[in-house]
């Protein structure tokens, strides 16, 4: 038996408040005793919790299939339901007051930036629990009405706000909310920078804006560097952050947070901390072995990332010879997935490494690669049906494909077979001088 | 590589944790998917330094595509049904009572299945084995011969005849109190152990095991996941109109079907899906379950689950379907996944918890068994498996996880993509329901789906969702299709449906190769088969019931595709578990402006609506009036002023006037002709195979005899007495009507229901005390009048104000930190300036709010004496009911203004007598003499009747003043003693108060001005509105913590 069923049944009887309701009555039927003492537990419907919930359902349905108006009028009545005593469903009709009454808002015709205002401002305080959750959601709002300061003020509310103790829940809000604190200062720091570049290096007369563009600097540079440190998917923080570190010149800073974000414990392997760490670097010159290492890294995250060409040519300029064998796993791990199928640059780079591994004698790293791809690629690359399409797409192409699979499977494959006769309709010279190439050196024939 | 399988460039931030999920149960109609951006992305554009901006990306945008059905139901996609004879399980067939109570867990007395039917049914069906031993060795006691026999035989000997009645009968419902029944019951606890081969309590315990896995199965069946419905174009992905639709049919739902279907665009701009003709039909040996396509190299293969076999079939460009092979599992299968790489590859999952590569050439090879689950034991033994983008890595999962698994080397080579946890924010008893590849979308991404969530993962960033949506859906989505967007540059789109409630809900998101995904538009849910019930015309209630039992069966696949040519137009198609298919077509609201715009507000589209209406109508279009809103009261958008918080009188006006400007909801609610016409032949197909004899059986009784009337013509002479009531008698039996209408009778007066009465009308004591005995509070009045419970209230009040002062010095400090918050934006400081104060001052919101005719009179001249006469009105009636009422709640609950709490005063004549007795025990405490109690009733009598009737010149009053000032010295005088009493601390800042007020009516005001902020001390809170109060306020708690 799967116990998702009971999960399910439960959610399927979704008799909503009543079901709530008579939650403590199930709990005490399992206890066989208190159950028989009490044999009619379950408790009677009041009429305001039937009212209630009918237009729930009603407004549920009507916000589930766009009509806003209609919920709006929904909306009207189920407010009624805050009337309610019982704490327990409180807490959940609060929450749904709000989550509905939100959606209503956004788009309801006449609904105006008031009208949110007000509403975001009593659904603050009629649930204290959730202050910092719909504090943060209003200045989403007003940024999404470009009212930056309004936002900043929100957040600067929310962060000084103080009520019992905080919950896990709450404690990461606050955290969240400092750090979108500290994008809003970001922001106003970009526009100010923007000026005094317009205006000019040379004009430092104006030591004032300066000095506050310095405030706004620390005090979002201290928001992020809080946050950064925690476990987490940072990257809008990150990138401006090191945006900000940039501007001053703060090169080793950035390069730690940079580094501390793509390998401190606990993170979760995000590839774009990886490729964040590696822009950054080419972008103030790096050391090109310190960009092999991180994009070494991304490799085992990502084998299929657009930076593995990049990473094959890093590699091919370090050395000719030491780093082809994993150059051309390279190339093979790309050639896997199935998006970069029919990405010509990378079945051409293959076909140049496999002829220059053969030339330098080393035909034993093609057959480890191929070893693990023998029972799939024909099928995969090499099928009659990919044959003809690709001569009909681009002869060239199908003739270096046809090469490769040429070296790989030797000359008798059934993609080298078609592309050779239909090649040798259009362009019979290359065609003779590929059939000659894969003669001299086919590793499927050596062996 | 494609642009379309890209990374983000920046991902939304989140907490990362690992660890099990939340322990607190979500609410059971969740709300979470509504009102939230989740969280917002601040991306740096610009291409010059001096450009660059912050530009913000919101995790869930307010705004998406607008879609509009072109139907308002879905309608019958081919007209001659393959009827379903065998009626689908019902919850009626199992269970008792049709309804399961909520203990389904537990196993308590509650859960009555209807199970003595089916052990009946098993004795009857299955006698042999019930009763094959006995029946064996009581052989020689029947017989079953035609001559007569003896008296010795006859003794213990049945005849045919006793047989063959009792058999007759036992096809009849009995009734249970006949005497025949009680024999039987009695012989059956008698032999109860001897006549019956297996004993009834071990079958019972079998069938009761049975019947509940019958029972979870009704609510949700997992073997249909995926769903049987498949849709792809018949020639190559470009452009085609024709499609191939590969479906189950026939009652075993064990044909499997490939039909020809043609989606055509009419000029009036409504794409309609036409059927073409049938492909091939193959029978297969069982349930069709599952069918999945893919399309590789120019060809389709469509890979088929039923419970115990697997097949695959392929459709060439020829559109000619074959099949390829077939294989037989020992375990139930759970999941079949066709290869978008590789030609003639599949996975098959079973419930062994194996998964196998089939590869029609070389055979079956396992991949990897897990007997447990992932990643905590969930005992459950679903298993599914999809591709990923590397063609030899897949995804195994269950109802706790999801793996990534190499298939070379899968003892090493796995990975966690997702699981039941932190991670992924998900709740207590979340379970994974569905997962798929969605190849055309992004090859890297996967939608997972949970009964509360939709995820989408990234196999390259495993773990954490790149986005999240609570799709709200009331049973668990377990068919999805996925629509992508980029072939006609619109957002991509995610369509879930569920089995037993038959919802279809539409999810959109952008495509996320620039930024990462944003989720546009809430969920949008698509009208269910069901709906269609309202258009179905007027049915017997038996056919009705046919009908309805058919539209509401569970639903077993969902598949849709864009208009090749026209990107707007959306074809969704439903299959029920009977066999039916719905389809409706679905256009997209091009204009900007009507965004978020309900239809009708935009005066074009309005206007287009009328007109389609109108043709309709003019081609005989039925239209269902249960849902025509014609009359549908206007709407206003500003239910958040209707909170129980104070309203100021301006933004009422605004409100009304809103109202005013918003339009009726106008929806299109009629169903074309041509719809309708396929929906009615439809229904008349379905009837005409499905009506069974239904009717129950009963043991027929014959009246024929009984209603005959005596032949008059006889008797005539004899009963001349009455002929005209004979005659009406004789013709409402022939009409078979009640007799009531035909004899004429007098009709009955209506008695009107006696007024209200009011019982503080009469004055005396016996009244009184009948009054209160009247509402159960004799005995209470009985020791109100002699005083025999005096100490005790005295004691409970000092109790209860020591407490409430405690409470109270407890409080304070934290409140400072709460109020922090009462500032609100200043830049809509102009517009609120009424509002501002409210989140300081009313914040106790739904607190006894300022009634409007006293606050209309105050806001300019707040020192008027009669507001605040009226303030410590209401103010001593909180004294003195203070002693029942929590005053904690009452600013919550009990919306007091002066005036309303002053008439409930004088009908409610306990009320007095109990505020009387409250004084009284005033008047014990502080030895005052007991002989000024009447004398503060009657004037309080005087001055609520006064208070009753604001006038808007309360000076007009003065006459008034010395009757209140002498109640209020007394009252103040009480208060202040047993404030002195209670709380001596208190009592200095008092007189710095007082000496702050300036009054023009020095004498009398001040002291009830002092008087109205006297019951402070006591703790109990006075009804605002008016800005003096306010001021002495600050240093009162509020909000009621």
């Amino acid at each position: 038996m799967d116990d998702i069923s009971n999960e399910f049944t439960i959610i399927d009887e979704g008799t909503d408040e009543g079901a709530d309701d008579s939650e403590d009555a199930h709990s005490a039927s399992s206890f066989n005793v208190s159950s028989l003492r009490r044999p009619t537990r379950k408790k009677r419907e009041t009429d305001i919790r039937k009212t209630t919930r009918t237009c729930l359902d009603e407004l549920h349905d009507a916000l589930l299939r766009h009509q806003w108006t209609k919920a709006a009028e929904f909306m009207q009545n189920y407010i009624q339901v805050l009337e309610d005593s019982c704490s327990q469903q409180k807490m959940h009709s609060l929450q749904r007051v709000w989550r509905m009454g939100a959606e209503i808002l956004r788009h309801h015709p006449d609904a105006t930036v008031e009208d949110f205002n007000s509403f975001y401002d009593r659904m603050k305080h009629l649930q204290m629990s959730n202050y910092l959750k719909v504090s943060l959601e209003h200045a989403f709002y007003l940024i999404s009405k470009d009212k930056i300061d309004d936002a900043k003020r929100q957040l600067s509310l929310a962060e000084s706000w103080r009520y019992g103790k905080f919950s896990a829940s709450q404690e990461k809000i606050t955290k969240l909310i400092q750090a979108y604190h500290g994008l809003l200062d970001f922001s106003i720091w970009i526009t100010k920078r923007n000026q005094l570049v317009e205006n000019g290096s040379h004009d430092f007369a104006d030591a004032a804006s300066d000095q506050e563009m310095h405030t706004y600097f620390r005090q979002a540079s201290s928001k992020f560097h809080e946050v950064i440190k925690q476990p987490g998917v940072w990257d809008p923080f990150v990138l401006c952050f090191v945006k900000l570190l940039e501007f001053y010149d703060d090169y080793n800073v950035a390069v730690q947070v940079l580094n501390n974000y793509a390998y401190a414990d606990g993170f979760p392997a995000n590839p774009n901390a990886q490729i964040y760490l590696y822009k950054f670097l080419k972008k103030n010159n790096a050391d090109v072995k310190k960009l092999v290492k991180v994009l070494r890294v991304l490799h085992i995250l990502v084998p299929s990332h657009k930076l593995m060409l990049k990473f094959c040519s890093l590699l091919d300029g370090l050395d000719k010879t030491k780093y082809q064998q994993e150059s051309l796993k390279i190339l093979f791990d790309l050639l896997d997935y199935s998006d970069w199928k029919d990405y010509h640059k990378v079945w051409k780079r293959l076909e140049k490494k496999i002829s220059l591994v053969i030339k330098l004698g080393y035909s034993e790293w093609i057959k480890e690669q191929w070893e693990s791809r023998k029972d799939w690629w024909p099928a995969f690359h090499f099928s009659t049906y990919q044959a003809k399409r690709n001569v009909s797409d681009n002869l060239n192409f199908a003739c270096r494909k046809a090469t490769i699979a040429g070296f790989l499977l030797s000359k008798k494959c059934r993609y080298f077979k078609v592309v050779y006769k239909e090649g040798m309709k259009a362009n019979p010279k290359l065609m003779k001088k590929m059939k000659k190439r894969i003669e001299k050196s086919s590793i499927a024939s050596q062996s | 590589m494609h642009k379309r399988h890209a990374f983000p460039a920046a991902l939304y931030p989140r907490f990362f944790a690992d660890g099990p999920p939340s322990t607190q149960k979500p609410p059971n109609l969740s709300t979470e998917g509504w009102g939230e951006y989740g969280q917002v992305l601040g991306v740096l554009h610009g291409e010059r330094k001096e450009e660059l901006r912050l530009q913000y990306h919101f995790q869930h945008c307010a705004d998406g595509e607008i879609w509009k059905p072109e139907e308002p139901v879905p309608v019958p996609l081919f007209s001659t049904c393959s009827a379903c004879r065998i009626p689908p399980l019902t919850l009626q067939d199992i269970t008792y009572r049709g309804q399961l109570s909520r203990s389904v867990r537990g196993s308590g007395p509650k859960e009555i299945l209807d199970f003595t039917k089916h052990m009946e049914a098993f004795y009857l069906e299955n006698f042999n084995d019930a009763f094959g031993c006995m029946s064996s060795l009581l052989e020689e006691n029947f017989y079953f011969g035609y001559e007569k026999l003896n008296y010795n035989q006859r003794k213990n000997t049945i005849g045919h005849k006793v047989t063959n009645t009792f058999l007759d009968n036992i096809n009849f419902k009995k009734c249970p109190f006949q005497r025949s029944c009680k024999r039987a019951r009695l012989q059956s606890y008698l032999f109860k152990e001897v006549i019956y081969d297996i004993p009834p309590v071990l079958l019972a315990e079998h069938l009761h095991e049975e019947l509940r896995a019958e029972k979870y199965k009704i609510f949700f069946n997992s073997v249909a996941t995926g769903g049987a419905l498949e849709l792809f174009p018949l020639q190559n992905k470009s452009k085609t109109l024709e499609c191939c639709l590969v479906y189950p049919s026939r009652s075993a739902m064990n044909k499997l079907n490939f039909h020809k279907v043609k989606l055509l665009s009419c000029n009036s701009g409504a794409p309609q899906l036409k059927v073409l003709e049938k492909l091939a039909l193959f029978e297969l040996n069982g349930t069709i379950r599952q069918i999945n396509v893919a399309d590789v190299e120019d060809q389709v293969y469509v890979g088929v689950r039923s419970d115990y076999l697997c097949g695959a079939w392929k459709v060439n460009r020829k559109q000619k379907p074959e099949p390829l092979q077939t294989i037989q599992m020992e375990n139930p299968a759970t999941c079949i996944s066709v290869s978008p790489y590789l030609p003639g590859e599949l996975l098959v999952a079973n419930e062994s918890g194996a998964v196998y590569l089939w590869n029609l050439k070389t055979g079956l090879s396992m991949i990897r068994c897990e007997t447990e689950n992932l990643y905590f034991n969930a005992q459950s033994s679903w298993r599914w498996c999809d591709f990923t983008a590397h063609p030899r890595v897949i995804t195994y999962a269950d109802r706790t996880g999801i793996d990534l698994t190499d298939i070379r080397s899968p003892s090493n080579q796995t990975q966690k993509m997702f699981s039941i946890g932190q991670t992924a924010d998900c709740k207590k008893g979340e379970r994974v329901v569905l997962l798929k590849h969605l190849n055309d979308v992004n090859a890297y991404q996967h939608l997972v789906t949970s009964q509360y969530s939709a995820y989408i993962m990234d196999e390259r960033f495993p773990c954490v969702p790149l986005l999240k949506w609570e799709h709200m859906m009331k049973s668990p989505p377990i068919f999805s299709r996925i629509l992508s967007g980029d072939s006609c540059k619109t957002s991509n789109k995610i369509l879930l449906g569920t089995q037993r409630s038959q919802e279809v809900l539409m999810l959109q998101y952008s495509d996320g190769t620039q930024m990462a995904y944003e989720a546009l538009g809430p969920p949008l849910q698509f009208p269910a088969r069901s709906d269609c019930s309202r258009f179905v015309p007027f049915h017997l209630p038996h056919e009705k019931e046919v009908l309805f039992e058919r539209l509401l069966s569970p639903g077993a696949g969902l598949a849709a595709m864009y208009h090749p040519h026209q990107a707007n137009a959306l074809c969704v198609i439903q299959l029920a578990e009977t066999g039916d298919i719905f389809y409706q077509t679905w256009s997209r609201q091009e204009s900007s402006s009507s965004m978020a715009r309900p239809r009708g507000t935009d005066a074009s589209s309005s206007e287009k609506d009328h007109r389609q209406e109108k043709e309709r109508e003019d081609n005989g279009v039925f239209v269902s009036s249960s849902t025509s809103h014609g009359d549908a009261p206007k709407a206003a958008c500003t239910f958040g002023d209707m909170t129980p918080m104070n309203l100021t009188s301006n933004q009422n006006t605004n409100v009304t006037k809103r109202c005013e400007d918003s339009t009726p909801l106008t929806e299109s609610v009629g169903l074309s002709k041509k719809a309708l016409a396929k929906l009615v032949k439809w229904n008349s197909n379905v009837l005409q195979k499905q009506i069974v004899k239904r009717q129950e059986k009963f043991c027929k009784v014959k009246n024929k005899a009984t209603l005959a009337l005596p032949k008059i013509a006889d008797t005539a002479t004899n009963h001349s007495l009455y002929p005209n009531i004979r005659q009406n008698m004789r013709v409402a039996m022939e009409e078979k009507k009640t007799l009531s209408t035909c004899l004429e009778l007098p009709s009955l007066d209506v008695v009107d229901i006696p007024g209200h009465i009011d019982p503080s009308n009469w004055k005396d004591d016996l009244s009184k005390r009948l009054t209160a005995s009247w509402d159960g509070k004799w005995s209470s009045w009985w020791e109100n009048k002699l005083g025999l419970n005096r100490k005790q209230k005295i004691e409970a009040l000092r109790k209860k104000r020591r407490l409430q002062k405690l409470a109270r010095g407890h409080r304070s400090p934290g409140l400072s930190g709460s109020f922090t918050s009462s500032v609100t934006y200043q830049s809509d400081l102009t517009d609120f300036s009424d509002l501002s104060g409210w989140s300081s001052t009313d914040s106790n919101f739904g607190g006894s709010r300022c009634s409007s005719p006293v606050s209309d009179i105050e806001t300019d001249s707040h020192k008027e004496p009669s507001v605040i006469v009226a303030e410590s009105n209401t103010d001593m009636e909180n004294v003195h009911l203070g002693e029942e009422q929590d005053h904690e709640c009452v600013p919550i609950l009990v919306t007091a203004s002066s005036v309303s709490s002053t008439s409930q005063y004088s009908a409610m004549p306990n009320l007095l007598q109990k505020s009387a007795d409250s004084v009284s025990t005033f008047s014990s405490v502080d030895s005052l003499a007991p002989n000024r109690i009447p004398t503060l009733s009657a004037s309080k009598d005087k001055r609520s009747a006064v208070i009753g009737h604001p006038s808007p010149n309360p000076r007009l009053h003065s006459p008034r003043k010395s009757l209140t000032q002498n109640s209020h010295q007394l009252q103040k005088k009480v208060n202040q003693d047993l404030a002195s009493l209670l709380i001596a601390q208190d009592s200095t800042p008092e007189p710095d108060l007082e000496d702050n007020w300036s009054f023009p009516l020095a004498s009398s005001t001040q002291k009830s001005s002092q008087f109205s902020a006297s019951p402070s001390l006591l703790g109990l809170p006075l009804s605002q509105g008016s800005v003096t109060v306010s001021q002495l306020k600050k240093k009162r708690p509020r909000m009621g913590f």
